[in-house]
């Protein structure tokens, strides 16, 4: 049976996860990593990488319906940036052909939101 | 690639053009970079956030030098329900769909295709905006 919302994952940022996560996918985008960089960009200092957001959601979704070979189509956009230092949850809400999928910070700001479609749930 | 190398600028990019094959090993030194991150990885089954982490190495690996303070701003990904296992190697290729400039923004998009032994387990597209 389908559930009516994805079970929630949250994450606190800060630089050491920062930088393990730019190990883990081999993105060291001065963006996320260097305060002096980042403050010169409109971001104003370092954000998290999307891609750690979109991972945490993939987290929730695998969680929601466990590691079975499931097959889905998932379409995002990073809304805002997050900034090093905010915790993020990733959730999502049943419509009627799949999840509006979201992640946003303990103050309610949309980071990233999509739609999620699953094609055979475990 | 050399530090001669030409930097990739927007200008540089067309419609097709193929930026090669990347092979990932999800091998232990990766699982341990995971698990430090997000915790125990109890199946065999190579979770879906490693894949979509392994394609954003592949996509950086293969297009190199690139300037500073690209942002990504969107993304698609299908993922075929074909399994993936911690200790596999994910070839994953990396292509040009598309740019365009709007708005003074430098948008491009990058194709990608992630197999593991041979079979497809996920395509994507990342819609980032080029910083040079």
């Amino acid at each position: 049976m389908t559930p009516s919302a994805l079970k929630q994952l949250s994450l606190q940022s800060d630089p050491a996860l920062t930088a393990a996560y730019a190990n883990l996918a081999h993105d060291f985008n001065p963006l996320h990593l260097d305060q002096d960089f980042a403050s010169q960009t409109p971001f104003g200092g370092p954000i998290v990488h999307g891609s750690m957001s979109l991972v945490l959601l993939l987290n929730a979704i695998e969680v929601t319906f466990g590691a079975a070979a499931t097959q889905q189509d998932l379409d995002i956009r990073f809304t805002a940036p997050v900034r090093v230092g905010e915790r993020i949850t990733a959730g999502g809400d049943r419509t009627d052909d799949g999840f509006s999928v979201w992640v946003r910070t303990d103050d309610g700001k949309d980071v990233l939101s999509g739609t999620l479609r699953i094609a055979s749930p475990a | 690639m050399t530090d001669e190398a030409a930097l990739w600028t927007f200008d540089r990019f067309e419609s097709g053009q193929s930026f090669g094959t990347v092979n990932i090993a999800m091998d232990e030194a990766k699982k341990a970079e995971w698990v430090k991150l997000f915790g125990p990885s109890d199946s065999s089954r190579l979770p879906g956030g490693m894949i979509v982490a392994a394609m954003m190495e592949a996509y950086i690996r293969a297009i190199q030098p690139r300037p500073n303070g690209n942002v990504h701003a969107s993304q698609a990904l299908s993922f075929t329900g074909a399994p993936a296992r911690w200790n596999d190697t994910l070839a994953i290729s990396v292509f040009c769909r598309d740019k365009e400039e709007r708005k003074g923004r430098k948008w491009v998009s990058f194709g990608v295709e992630a197999s593991a032994g041979g079979q497809v387990i996920m395509t994507g597209t990342i819609r980032s905006i080029w910083a040079a």
